[in-house]
């Protein structure tokens, strides 16, 4: 079966994913581990840590590099990505020095709009934004009621990481 | 209009979808407030969480007093004055014909005839205990996004925030002195007009998106007075006072439009229909 590639037109790409920013991987690390310090302890998975991920979550880890910072309590803050079906987004996870989830937070999420970017009403909406511009749900594109979006995909990867911090952090 | 730009937003993943709730910037201490409210209906609430409080009746014998969280019993007694309100068009005892559908999964070793019951057989004992005169399974999967919304407000407005608008994948509610423009995404996609919303909360339904077929016969999520399922193409929205309201009437507006209608001018709402727009595709 052949598959056919088709080049999309580059500012329709750029309308098509708008991402709504809450925090900063910065402002997480102070909302999340409040007066602490946090040093970077990034780890890149090695093919058995990923299978043994995989095994322990049902989920597998969608790349090598593990992005962990150590808080100076010896909790770990986790900042990773998932891709839903409509959806790309970044979350932090909060663990205790013990591997307790404390809190989850979206960083940023990325919505593909799909059909709606054939709409004119839609369109006008970013009218003078370039691509690029962090674009914000709000007064430039307006908050949704309608069509609920799942998190389950967010789930799964809270799910992986917990083993992740098993498997990988754990030990140090 | 509330310019979100000068406000400060906080999103997580709770209730099986995205929460977010934004306030003005200086209320960040009030955030965790209104999660931890959210919070406590995501877990009392699910059908899915074998912890929840609704689980706990789903799965106990009859004549046995449960105790459950307070909130579950405001829950549970708005419901069954809706229910009466609306002439049995809004009813929890609906998780049976959910899980027969295939929308909600079946409880471990169940057999639905054993399931007999209705929303009459739930007792409230008092304001943390009920009991049930039969088997019977529930869900609040059409107002406990819409109740969390207004706990998480009340939560909010408590811990001092005095505006913001908390948004419950869609079923939201805008609080305090500012106004806030949303638009209503029908089932396929596309976008209405928007709609300005002061102090009140939108909820909307579709079913296009979520149908399935069972024995030759089109099913979706929502039932209509005789337990057959109810077809909409294009959506259902309704403003109300409060989120509860709203996203309970959105249901009962799929099925009835003029008893919605006639219901929500009593509790200061009204219904928004969108038909799919001749572009569908």
């Amino acid at each position: 079966m052949t598959k056919k590639f088709v080049l999309l037109p580059l500012s329709l790409v750029a309308i098509e994913a708008q991402a709504t920013v809450y925090m900063t991987p910065e402002q997480a690390q102070s909302i999340m581990f409040p007066g602490e310090t946090l040093r970077p302890s990034f780890r890149t998975l090695d093919a058995g840590q990923i299978q043994a991920i995989r095994k322990a979550s049902g989920v597998s880890p969608l790349s090598r590099q593990l992005k962990a910072w150590r808080a100076s309590s010896g909790g770990w803050l986790i900042i990773d990505e998932v891709i839903g079906k409509h959806e790309f987004i970044t979350y932090a996870v909060a663990l205790s020095s013990t591997g307790v989830l404390k809190s989850m937070e979206i960083l940023d999420y990325r919505e593909s709009y799909g059909g709606q970017v054939r709409d004119p009403r839609w369109r006008a909406q970013f009218v003078g934004k370039r691509a690029g511009n962090p674009l914000r749900s709000g007064s430039e594109i307006k908050t949704i009621s309608g069509a609920t979006l799942s998190s389950t995909h967010v789930t799964d990867g809270v799910r992986r990481l917990l083993a992740t911090y098993a498997i990988v952090l754990a030990g140090g | 209009m509330a310019d979100l730009e000068l406000m400060v937003r906080r999103a997580r993943a709770l209730l099986g979808t995205f929460v977010e709730i934004a306030l003005p910037a200086g209320s960040e201490g009030c955030f965790e407030s209104g999660f931890e409210a959210i919070g406590l209906v995501h877990d009392r609430m699910s059908f899915h969480s074998k912890d929840s409080d609704v689980s706990l009746i789903n799965a106990a014998e009859p004549g046995r007093v449960l105790e459950v969280d307070e909130h579950f019993v405001r829950v549970l007694r708005i419901a069954e004055a809706l229910r009466i309100r609306t002439r049995g068009l809004f009813d929890i005892a609906v998780g049976r014909a959910l899980v027969r559908d295939g929308f909600l999964p079946r409880p471990d070793r169940t057999n639905l005839c054993n399931f007999t019951g209705n929303a009459t057989d739930i007792e409230i004992v008092d304001d943390r205990r009920l009991m049930c005169k039969r088997r019977i399974l529930i869900d609040l999967g059409g107002i406990a996004k819409g109740y969390a919304v207004d706990l998480a407000v009340a939560a909010l407005l408590e811990s001092g925030a005095d505006r913001g608008i908390v948004n419950a994948g869609g079923d939201l509610r805008v609080f305090g002195p500012i106004s806030h423009d949303i638009h209503i995404r029908n089932g396929i996609g596309q976008l209405a007009h928007p709609t300005s919303l002061r102090d009140c909360a939108i909820a909307t339904s579709s079913n296009y998106a979520n149908r399935k077929k069972l024995r030759g016969k089109v099913r979706t999520p929502h039932k209509g007075p005789s337990g057959q399922s109810v077809l909409i193409d294009g959506t259902i929205s309704v403003i109300a006072p409060t989120c509860t309201i709203a996203d309970a009437m959105t249901k009962v507006a799929m099925t009835d439009a003029a008893l919605a209608k006639a219901l929500l001018a009593d509790y200061g709402g009204h219904v928004i229909s969108h038909a799919f727009k001749s572009t569908a595709h």
